[in-house]
């Protein structure tokens, strides 16, 4: 299962797809005009111990909704 | 045809031979004539030709009674008085009608004073009805009627029943899903709208979900349950608990809320915070369980 990534003022927000639509369905719920990228599940950290201060930087392969 | 007044009159032998023998015609003949005698007597017979009828004068020499007819020996009824020309078989009560056997003769037959019905129904009727209480008690065989006597719109068949509106509607599919196609706009209001129980805690993942195509983790405590079909507006009503596994203190159950700035509830989702009992700061919880109902 994948999960989609987009950046927020506050840091990563992270879409986690119900099983019953696919990843591209979900693209529908990323904020109009935020950069976001579908990634796969293993490359979000479960560790949230520091989850407010996960941060991502935006490149080429990100796409923009 | 003869019609005398049964008085002979003085006059001269001849005269008195002819009116004899006119009075023995008259009698021989029960007075027949197309119309009826000028003199009547009480208990006198006239032969109606006219009418085709045996007549018999009444009593009281006050009225005729119809006897039978000439033509076929049939008991004359038309016009009769009860208890006068038919003659009844003795029976008190009312008990007995005289029922025309279709064969040129009548019969006396028992009067059915309370027709209940016992044993087989049988015979046909195109018509017939069956009126309002008509039954008081009654049963009815497993295959007394079938289904081809049944007047229904649609087509009977295993896969059919009876609706109350008189129409054969498909039974639905095995393991097709009613809850809501069935329900008119109104009850989709009586039912949930979308619901979802997903981990919040290492990788956010949904296990279970009705219209909810996804959760964003926003951070910690921070989810957004986003719809699959959007809400008709964002009047809706939400609702949701949440559980902590391997935590035995109370006061660290965490609560399902909202307390930022902006609108939680929106018609694609449903924003909230999930934040400790007591009073501390967000949390994530093991499980979430949000669900919303309305329009």
């Amino acid at each position: 299962m994948n999960r989609i990534i987009y950046q927020t003022t506050d840091g990563v927000a992270v879409i986690a797809p119900s099983d019953k639509v696919t990843i591209e369905f979900c693209i529908k719920d990323v904020p109009t005009g935020a950069k976001y990228k579908i990634v796969d599940t293993s490359d979000v950290p479960s560790d949230r111990a520091f989850r407010d201060a996960w941060e991502v930087t935006p490149d080429a392969t990100w796409s923009t909704k | 045809m003869a019609n005398h007044d049964y008085v002979i009159a003085n006059q001269n032998g001849a005269n008195t031979r002819a009116d004899l023998n006119n009075a023995f015609s008259a009698i021989v003949s029960n007075n027949s004539s197309a119309s009826e005698p000028a003199t009547k007597y009480a208990y006198m017979f006239w032969a109606d030709t006219t009418a085709d009828l045996l007549k018999q004068r009444n009593a009281a020499n006050s009225a005729w009674i119809d006897i039978l007819t000439l033509s076929t020996g049939a008991p004359a009824t038309s016009g009769a008085t009860e208890g006068t020309a038919i003659v009844s078989t003795g029976e008190t009560g009312g008990t007995k009608y005289l029922r025309e056997d279709g064969d040129g003769t009548s019969s006396w037959q028992s009067v059915v004073s309370d027709p209940a019905v016992g044993g087989d129904l049988s015979g046909t009727a195109s018509n017939a009805q069956i009126v309002a209480n008509a039954v008081g008690n009654a049963e009815m065989a497993d295959d007394a009627i079938g289904v081809a006597e049944l007047s229904a719109t649609g087509t009977a068949s295993s896969s059919t029943y009876l609706r109350g509106d008189n129409a054969w509607a498909s039974v639905p599919a095995a393991g097709a899903d009613t809850s809501l196609s069935n329900l008119s706009a109104t009850g989709e209001n009586k039912v949930c709208q979308a619901w979802v129980n997903f981990n919040g805690t290492g990788s956010v993942a949904i296990r279970d979900s009705y219209n909810v195509s996804s959760i964003t983790d926003n951070g910690v405590g921070l989810y957004t349950m986003n719809f699959t079909n959007a809400m008709s507006n964002n009047d809706y009503a939400l609702t949701g608990t949440t559980m902590v596994t391997n935590d035995s203190s109370w006061y660290n159950q965490p609560t399902v809320g909202y307390r930022q700035t902006t609108e939680p509830l929106a018609t694609t989702s449903a924003k909230v915070n999930i934040t400790e009992g007591n009073g501390g700061g967000y949390r994530d919880p093991t499980h979430v369980m949000l669900q919303v109902f309305g329009d």
